[in-house]
């Protein structure tokens, strides 16, 4: 019983100094307030950030379903436009994979320039 | 919760977990303010997940314990005892490293479980049941923790 009193006793008497409250309190309330704006910053990045990627995606899809329903629409548009794809007699399916590809890049630029523009936003919001 | 709510609430039990956390890093005053400060920034970002029927201070003392924990993984304990030294802070909370040295010495011989299951006994004050959460073990296991950790204490002291 008398070591289990030591023990207690060792503990008890164990009361460090641990500075004013109030100066700690008030560093503290700086350091929770850097906190919370740099919270507050990073989530609005990642909103900014998913609305981009929502724009970009739905300009890719939107650019690319309308480049291709006017392609297949009047596909004569193309040929005072000088591009005239004769289809080999082995692969009849050849200009229309020209065709898409000629889409694809044609949705990639648009996305691309869609996420300058993004980007250009994000960085004024930033500088301000 | 709103922020004056856990400004009040971090008044109260902030002295309380860095004499805690004090004596978890054995008297290393730096340390321990790094890890209070972490952990309450933490807590303070994570304050909306904190589920009003839990009793705050054992949220924030488990939070406390789990950046402790990191800090150790970390390895930020390897610091060279002159590292330590240079880095030692004057005034009035320099001298408890040498007034409760024994105290520290003490517990520096305890392994991590022991160590933490007995301060939050006898320094903080916690239930079995609270050490239990606070550091993520079974009641069983802080018992046996916490009686190991007497048993080694007692030979320590009666040399």
């Amino acid at each position: 019983m008398k070591e289990k009193t030591t023990i207690e006793e060792l503990f008890a008497q164990y009361q460090p100094y641990m500075g004013n409250r109030n100066e700690y309190m008030t560093q503290l309330s700086k350091k929770l307030e850097a906190a919370e704006y740099a919270k507050r910053y990073r989530e609005e990045q990642t909103r900014r950030y998913r609305r981009m990627m929502v724009a970009v995606f739905i300009s890719g899809i939107v650019t690319g379903a309308i480049a291709m329903v006017l392609v297949l629409l009047h596909p004569q548009w193309l040929i005072p436009a000088g591009i005239t794809i004769e289809a080999p007699a082995m692969f009849p399916l050849f200009p229309k994979v020209i065709l898409l590809l000629i889409i694809c890049f044609m949705s990639l630029c648009v996305t691309g320039l869609v996420r300058k523009i993004c980007e250009r936003n994000e960085a004024t919001w930033r500088r301000t | 919760m709103e922020r004056e709510q856990f400004i009040a609430l971090i008044s109260e039990e902030q002295e309380s977990l860095r004499r805690f956390l004090l004596a978890l890093c054995e008297g290393d005053r730096m340390e321990a303010e790094d890890i209070a400060q972490e952990a309450m920034v933490k807590a303070y970002i994570a304050m909306e997940r904190f589920v009003e029927r839990a009793k705050f201070s054992t949220w924030l003392f488990k939070i406390a314990y789990n950046t402790f924990l990191d800090h150790q993984r970390s390895g930020w304990n390897r610091r060279t005892d002159l590292d330590a030294a240079e880095q030692m802070p004057g005034g009035p909370g320099a001298d408890d490293a040498f007034q409760y040295q024994e105290l520290y010495e003490a517990i520096g011989t305890l392994p991590l479980k022991e160590k933490s299951a007995i301060l939050l006994f006898y320094v903080s004050g916690y239930s079995v049941k609270e050490i239990a959460k606070i550091t993520g073990g079974s009641q069983l296991a802080v018992k046996q923790q916490l009686s190991r950790g007497r048993v080694k204490l007692r030979q320590i002291l009666e040399r």
